[in-house]
């Protein structure tokens, strides 16, 4: 009797605990529910004069700010102060607010553990609206078939997100689409493939090179030799990350450090899919690199090095940088990052594949109102105000206008980029072209970018998507070849042709491990692909 | 029998309930904490869908483990675990052991806290900081070993990230520096917990000091040893992630010899991060350390049984 008295005594105490706890917790998202709720109510009042022209744009419909209140949850790359990130959203649920009656809850995640907390909030079932399904260890078609994103197509052809459905270039949506259905709205950023290199343009001029006469990597090797002869304690080109691989190919999917088989020339239309590892082509690259290693072009320890391509070209010990990044200011923006003068040059034709446009935003497989998501993300698509309150934050804190009529912001006095406390990646957010333009770029920046991505080649395969799932234990396999030689080989550490780690180990291997079959699916895939397509 | 048994139960809690009392918020904590995160194993054996949820995806039988034995590194990383372990286990036991019984004969009390001190601290240094560590030592262009060993003496400098052949070594000495302190502060607790009357009457029996650690120490730390011990290799199918993916630098080269299960499966899943394959890894890795645990402590109980875990 007394053990069961005893038993009802602990049981009741540990819920008492437990109910205690989950009150804290509860009871703290009521207030700051009711806080956030308290500010944009009042703010709502106030701003119902100023917003009426603003709402007129996507007026004529129904009225949704009389929807049963939603919170919208956000998750965002790169870093932001807690203090900061809860102004821009209580900002944008101003907006939101009066429009949907929707409150808006973000949260930014630091590059460094982006891919992890998002896979965790996407698999644990967490509370998730919208988050951009970019750089995250694994492609659309692993999310769909895992049910981390739904579908949109309905919301975007019929539904509330018509605007950007119109938005958005019609060959563009097959790149997030998969089984006839579209998962994702793509980034409005730079689409294109452009292989090149970022060269300190003061030291080129001091030593007379013309860098626009560069055009093939060998061009590119006699500058480095030239400026190793003027500075011979530089290693010339940085090797910050891995040594990008310099070769016009279609990864088909996969990211550019680890390509299981690929359209080796995306340019030439061929749709036959190889083994980038064992390519003519790929052999030529590693042997140059190697022979550029010996030249004292590339620093020794590349393999272990850890240091910015930014700052090595800040501190003079660079004088170049091999990089994949699409864009017309790319020239502003690391000129602004390495404080010298950054002179692009380009060795290929630009192309565009699957993988430069399929980063998208999505909504999140744990979404409990999928349409009150996409009411958001259409109008952070469309909405400029919106827009800027998420890609810049607050004005007179985290940017100012450096000139109003053409938009033209910088930091305000005493912020930099160290202590801003939110970082700016535009090109992440759903539509940069809504930005406003940061100081030192081209005021015309935007209207550049739809120059530039009109242009182009397509590559055969642009919109197709690959499902590994039927040869996952080879390309697990597969990665931890690549992972063990493909660096190595691309700093030119080792020698291709020597004993160690040598490229036809490396060939070698990847057979052993099944890359023929990875190759093969993929064609097997395109193929079907193409013939559903054309 | 088993009623007599179950009475005597009833009787014990009934006589000792403050204890079990105490016991319970513990047991409460295990239970969630412990046991209650077990039913995630289930996810090895399937295709998980997040929409579906952990119990409602679709069961897909072993074809999450194929991975780990299909690669031709199987052998590699699965050699490269368990022997670096072995060695860690061997040489830790020892080097941190002897630390322990040179601390118990230091007299002064003030140098012994600063020793203790010292020798703890590079277990609480973050093994990211321990692998820059060991950069400067190592780099190619700048390194201490390269610039200020070998070339003085008219050497060439080793690219030391790009050479296999001594990271067995230097892997074993970032381990046995990093958690000496550690393991020799546990075995020293025990060491004082020895009866001080055995050491004196050691001595009136004329034991040199070799001869008293021989015959007092060394049996006085058997339990403690046996203990920490099965505990390894209970986890000697895991291995330490930071010192064989930071300390080398993740560098290709020297994959053969740093690979290891951990790194492999990192490595491997990095690209298509699938949650079955990894809850698969560590599936096989907890059972084989489970069964390992259980057929050390069979092994501890026939030989001795009083030091058996249980």
């Amino acid at each position: 009797m007394k053990f069961k008295k005893l038993l009802s005594l602990v049981i009741v105490g540990v819920m008492t605990v437990s109910m205690l706890s989950a009150c804290g917790s509860s009871s703290g998202n009521a207030e700051d529910g009711s806080a956030a709720s308290g500010t944009s109510s009042e703010s709502a009042a106030d701003d119902s004069n100023t917003e009426g022209t603003e709402a007129d744009t996507g007026a004529g419909e129904e009225d949704l700010s009389q929807q049963e209140p939603y919170t919208v949850k956000i998750m965002m790359l790169d870093d932001g102060e807690t203090d900061i990130v809860e102004e821009v959203a209580a900002a944008a649920s101003e907006i939101t607010q009066a429009k949907f009656n929707t409150t808006i809850e973000l949260v930014r995640v630091g590059w460094g553990s982006w891919a992890e907390q998002v896979t965790l909030a996407l698999t644990s079932g967490e509370k998730l609206d919208l988050f951009p399904a970019f750089a995250i260890n694994s492609s659309l078609a692993t999310l769909v078939s895992s049910g981390e994103v739904l579908p949109m197509t309905d919301y975007l052809k019929n539904g509330c997100g018509k605007e950007t459905y119109a938005m958005v270039d019609e060959e563009d949506w097959i790149c997030t689409s998969y089984d006839g259905e579209i998962y994702g709205i793509p980034m409005n950023k730079g689409k294109q493939n452009v292989y090149g290199a970022a060269c300190n343009k003061d030291i080129a001029d001091e030593l007379g090179i013309d860098l626009d006469a560069v055009k093939t990597l060998d061009d590119f090797g006699e500058v480095l030799g030239k400026v190793k002869e003027a500075y011979p304690n530089m290693y010339p080109l940085a090797t910050s990350q891995a040594l990008r691989v310099m070769i016009p190919s279609d990864t088909l999917g996969d990211d550019r450090t680890c390509v299981l088989g690929a359209l080796v020339d995306a340019t030439s239309g061929s749709t036959t899919v190889e083994n980038l590892y064992a390519s003519d082509e790929y052999r030529e690259f590693v042997e140059k690199m190697y022979d550029w290693a010996q030249k004292g072009y590339i620093m020794p320890d590349a393999l272990s090095n850890t240091e910015t391509a930014q700052n090595m070209i800040r501190a003079g010990s660079a004088f170049a940088d091999f990089y994949t990044g699409p864009a017309p200011d790319t020239e502003a923006r690391l000129s602004r990052e390495c404080g010298v003068t950054i002179k692009d040059i380009e060795f290929f034709e630009h192309y565009k594949t699957t993988g430069e446009t399929a980063p998208c935003w999505s909504i999140a497989g744990n979404s409990e109102n999928p349409e009150r998501a996409m009411q958001v993300l259409n109008e952070m698509y469309t909405n400029q105000e919106l827009a800027n309150i998420f890609i810049y934050g607050i004005e007179g804190k985290t940017f100012e206008f450096v000139d109003k009529a053409n938009k033209v912001i910088n930091y305000p006095d005493g912020v930099d980029a160290t202590n801003a406390g939110y970082a700016f990646d535009h090109w992440a957010w759903p539509n940069m072209c809504m930005s406003y333009v940061w100081e030192g770029y081209p005021v015309d920046v935007y209207e550049q970018y739809v120059t530039f991505n009109a242009g182009g080649v397509l590559s055969p395969a642009y919109g197709f998507t690959f499902d590994n799932s039927s040869v996952l234990n080879e390309v697990t396999a597969c990665s931890n070849v690549v992972s063990k030689y493909a660096e190595a080989l691309n700093t030119g550490s080792v020698d291709p042709n020597g004993s160690s780690g040598s490229l036809e180990q490396f060939i070698q291997e990847l057979e052993d491990n099944g890359i023929d079959k990875i190759v093969a699916e993929k064609q097997r895939q395109l193929d079907e692909w193409l013939a559903a397509n054309s | 029998m088993v009623k007599r048994k179950r009475g005597t139960f009833l009787k014990v809690v009934k006589r000792f309930w403050p204890l079990y009392l105490m016991t319970l918020p513990g047991l409460v904590y295990l239970f969630i904490n412990n046991y209650m995160p077990m039913f995630g194993l289930t996810l090895a054996f399937k295709q998980y869908n997040a929409r579906k949820g952990i119990l409602g995806s679709d069961f897909i039988g072993l074809k999450n483990f194929e991975f780990l034995f299909k690669t031709k590194d199987a052998w590699i990383i699965t050699r490269n675990t368990v022997v670096y372990n072995l060695v860690f286990i061997i040489l830790g036991t020892v080097f941190a052991i002897t630390v322990a019984i040179l601390l118990n004969e230091v007299r002064s009390a003030f140098a012994r806290k600063i020793y203790q001190t010292v020798t703890l601290i590079p277990f609480i240094v973050s093994i990211v900081v321990v692998s820059y560590l060991a950069n400067a030592f190592l780099s190619a262009d700048t390194g201490f070993i390269n610039k200020g060993i070998l070339e003085p003496l008219g050497k060439e400098g080793i690219s030391w990230y790009t050479t296999p052949g001594p990271w067995p070594v230097i892997l074993v000495l970032v381990n046995l520096w990093k958690n000496f302190g550690y393991n020799s502060i546990i075995y020293y607790a025990t060491l004082v917990g020895i009866s001080i009357e055995y050491y004196e009457a050691a001595v009136v029996d004329g034991a040199t000091r070799w001869q008293r650690i021989r015959y007092v120490t060394l049996p006085g730390l058997k339990a403690t040893i046996i203990t920490l011990t099965l505990m390894s290799i209970g986890k000697i199918f895991y291995s330490d992630f930071g010192l064989f993916y930071q300390v080398p630098m993740n560098s290709g080269p020297l994959f053969d010899v740093t690979n290891t299960i951990d790194t492999y499966v990192f490595r491997g899943l990095l690209q298509n991060n699938n949650i079955g394959m990894s809850a698969a890894a560590g599936f096989y890795q907890s059972i084989v350390g489970f069964v390992l645990v259980i057929t050390a402590n069979a092994i501890v109980k026939k030989i001795s049984p009083e030091n058996a875990l249980y």
